[in-house]
């Protein structure tokens, strides 16, 4: 363990200097208009993140979401990760309190070797790709058994690309994950080993979870 | 002896495809294995015979609906799928639950932990060719369906809990015929581990077979009796305790061998703590109340996510759910046991024998629907 | 008939000798994909005890199985399989489908990945609603079989075959273009690189 500290110490040290402000710097690089977005409005994407359904009519006499906040073990989970120096902006809470972070995909891997070596974080409990009208969004779910809460991070990429890095070198279990975020959306996780079909056979054509995919395959695929 | 030659003897690597039919894998998993003589030199699991598309139905029906289809997804803990979808809704729209319905939820939610670990026992004893056990096991498995049937109708797929609540009053000989059972229970708890435990031919199979590495446990998201039997103790109902788990006391057991004859130990002690938990809730369980808040006819839940996990008999069920204003989810993403420890198969068994396999697979308590969705 | 022998022997066609054996040692293929298959264990258990009916002999082999109760959802990926294990059986054989998934897809009926129900595959003798059938059912339903056994004539065996290739045949013509694709898919698909 202490060897894995030494060596990541020092390499999340010189990272987090240049990629500190990587999300204003590099988005105008590519045109990749919802990462810019999504980087500099951090707070206010639960609001406006859901927004973009034109099919549902808003019903205007609904029950609010009840106000947000973070549980006392996820505020504490979010201070560590924001003295980790990666400049992430403010944790957003979920329904349960448990603490979110944005992050620029070109910056996951950096982000995840840090929070594994320095908070122990090396449970992945969940991974799972979105499918939004603009972007592809995936969500990881990390265990922290210190503070015995959740942390999610997000990442997104514009819809024309479907290029993301890789988790499994950090995660094993992020595997199986990875591959069926493949099967389903077609999300290719760059770096891989074997990015294969997992659910569906080998030679399955399609890709269900998408939103544009239909419920019912009349007449096969 | 100098005179002799020795015959170089070649031996060749068998592959031998197991399933997707076969008798020990508990539904339709298949597994293609790479054999050196009797070791297991590699193995991979091939899923998804039983992919039926459960997060893509969620993303097409309503908040009414879908609780009837997640028991499908888990069908021998239907109550934790049922309970968890609308947890997870009821979390994000910010809906306050009656408390007898949370009291009701925790007692079906034990019962079917128990019902659900006897029914492991059984097939698990067949697997390691005991054909007897199931037979006791199953016996009391079917007491406890008797009381699902009795506040449900229902014996298998019991589409109990829904959005604001649970959807049957209670029956009002329910608690007699439940507290009957938790009497009767902890002597056939006796039964079995005086047939099981100490017997030197079960011992043989499962003493020393499968440890598990810790760190490899961790790595591959490994949960439930399987994480615990290496010494970690992760219980969500200690850690992240919700609906009134918080409330009542038990214990969590854990192993500290890490071998197939700790995960069977600790499933047996869960029983006896289940016993407990249900009596307490039983105790504290108000007489007189709602079972169901006051939700409208057609549910929409305000945009939110949450990340909700429960302590289900194999291990952190977790429900990802966004939602979008509608009367569906916009992503329901569900995070199986199975799945993780599936995927921990093949580090868990290379380079054990091939007769170990099924000891070790079986006590992983893998339950294939779960790994397909 | 001399009179000693008339309270012994009893007159019968062959036909029904045979049925009466044959309906009464019907051996299942344990084959459980889902949900049902829960309920066909149960279905063992003393509490209902189908071995009262013959059948408690689950084979895991299908060359030695009879009946082969499809319990729960067939998917595409599944559906070469099913016919594969259905081939592998040797005749007289029978099929029932238990619950709504294998007679018509059930809940899942509109799913991408669903077969529409196991006769699209394979022919079928019985069929078992309910989501899931109770062990009772799968009961009633195992003799809704034995009495379609006792009907049956060894003398139509021949064409009863041939009727079950017909079928087959115009099957996989309508099901492998549906669900499987093309012919080349009967086959396991190989292992993994």
């Amino acid at each position: 363990m202490s060897d894995e500290d030494k060596k990541a110490t020092p390499e999340a040290g010189t990272e987090a200097g240049p990629t500190r402000d990587a999300p204003t710097g590099d988005a105008p690089t590519g045109d990749a208009g919802p990462i810019t977005e999504a980087g500099s409005t951090k707070e206010a994407t639960v609001a406006a993140a859901p927004a973009p359904a034109p099919a549902v009519p808003k019903a205007p006499a609904k029950p609010a979401a009840p106000p947000l906040e973070l549980s006392p073990a996820g505020k504490a989970l979010a201070d560590a990760v924001a003295g980790l120096g990666f400049d992430l902006g403010e944790a957003r809470p979920d329904s349960w309190g448990n603490p979110t972070f944005e992050v620029a995909p070109d910056r996951l891997v950096d982000l995840g070797t840090a929070l594994k070596a320095k908070l122990g974080l090396s449970y992945l409990a969940c991974l799972a790709p979105l499918d939004w009208p603009d972007r592809w969004e995936v969500a990881y779910h990390l265990y922290d058994f210190e503070r015995k809460t959740w942390l999610a991070l997000k990442t997104r990429i514009p819809k024309d690309q479907v290029q993301i890095p890789s988790v499994t070198p950090l995660w094993p279990a992020a595997n199986w994950y990875e591959r069926e975020g493949y099967d389903m959306y077609g999300v290719e996780f760059a770096g891989h080993p074997h990015l294969a079909r997992l659910l569906m056979s080998d030679d399955w054509q399609t890709f269900p979870l998408r939103k544009d995919h239909p419920m019912d395959l009349e007449g096969g695929y | 002896m100098s005179g002799l030659n020795m015959i170089e003897v070649r031996t060749e690597e068998m592959v031998l495809n197991m399933g997707p039919h076969h008798p020990s894998t508990h539904g339709v998993l298949r597994l293609v294995l790479t054999l050196d003589g009797e070791i297991i030199r590699s193995c991979s699991p091939v899923i998804g015979y039983l992919h039926r598309g459960m997060e893509k139905l969620a993303e097409n029906r309503t908040f009414v609906q879908y609780p009837g289809i997640i028991d499908r997804y888990e069908y021998l803990t239907a109550m934790f799928t049922g309970v968890l979808y609308s947890m997870s809704a009821e979390k994000i729209a910010g809906i306050e639950v009656p408390e007898k319905a949370v009291w009701m939820r925790m007692i079906m939610m034990e019962l079917n932990r128990i019902a659900s670990h006897l029914f492991w026992l059984g097939t698990y004893m067949l697997d390691l060719g005991a054909n007897g056990l199931l037979f006791y096991a199953l016996r009391e498995r079917e007491m406890i369906l008797n009381l699902f049937e009795e506040v449900c109708g229902a014996r298998l797929l019991y589409s109990y809990a829904c959005v604001g609540g649970v959807r049957f009053p209670n029956s009002p000989t329910f608690e007699k015929h439940c507290r009957e059972f938790l009497k009767l229970f902890p002597d056939r708890i006796k039964d079995y581990e005086a047939i099981v435990t100490d017997n030197p031919v079960f011992l043989e199979r499962v003493d020393g077979v499968g440890v598990f590495d810790r760190q490899a446990c961790l790595d591959y998201g490994v949960s439930g009796p399987p994480l615990r039997s290496v010494g970690v103790k992760k219980d969500l109902r200690k850690d992240n305790p919700s609906l009134f788990y918080d409330q009542v006391a038990f214990d969590v057991p854990i192993g500290t061998r890490g071998d197939t004859l700790d995960r069977y130990l600790l499933r047996i002690e869960e029983m006896r703590q289940s016993v407990r938990i249900i009596e307490q809730c039983l105790d504290r369980m108000p007489a007189e109340g709602a079972y169901k808040a006051k939700v409208p006819a057609v549910i929409k839940v305000p945009p939110g996510e949450v990340y909700f996990a429960l302590e289900s008999p194999r291990g952190e069920l977790g429900a990802y759910m966004v939602t979008n204003n509608a009367d569906k989810c916009y992503r329901l993403k569900l995070r199986c046991p199975s799945y993780n420890h599936t995927q921990f198969l093949p580090v868990a068994i290379v380079g054990q024998k091939v007769s170990d396999v099924m000891a070790i697979f079986g006590s992983l308590d893998v339950i294939l629907p779960e790994v397909d969705r | 008939m001399p009179p000693e022998l008339e309270n012994n022997v009893g007159i019968t066609t062959i036909d029904a000798l045979y049925n009466w054996a044959k309906s009464n040692s019907v051996w299942p293929l344990g084959f459980a994909t889902a949900c049902c298959g829960i309920e066909m264990i149960a279905t063992v258990t003393p509490r209902f005890d189908i071995s009262r009916f013959g059948s408690e002999v689950f084979r895991a082999t299908p060359r030695q199985a009879d009946l082969m109760i499809v319990a729960g959802t067939i998917t595409k990926k599944m559906a070469p399989v099913v016919k594969l294990l259905y081939e592998q059986m040797p005749e007289p054989k029978w099929v029932i489908a238990m619950g709504a998934c294998a007679v018509a897809g059930g809940v899942f009926n509109e799913c991408y990945s669903v077969v529409d129900g196991v006769d699209r595959l394979i022919p079928v003798d019985v069929f078992i609603p309910g989501c899931p059938p109770r062990p009772e059912a799968v009961i009633h339903g195992l003799m809704q079989l034995q009495k379609k056994i006792r009907t049956e004539s060894m003398l139509d065996r021949q064409e009863r075959i041939a009727r079950h290739l017909a079928y087959q045949k115009e099957l996989s013509d309508e099901a492998t273009r549906r669900h499987l694709g093309d012919d080349t898919k009967l086959q396991l698909p190989g292992l993994p690189t």
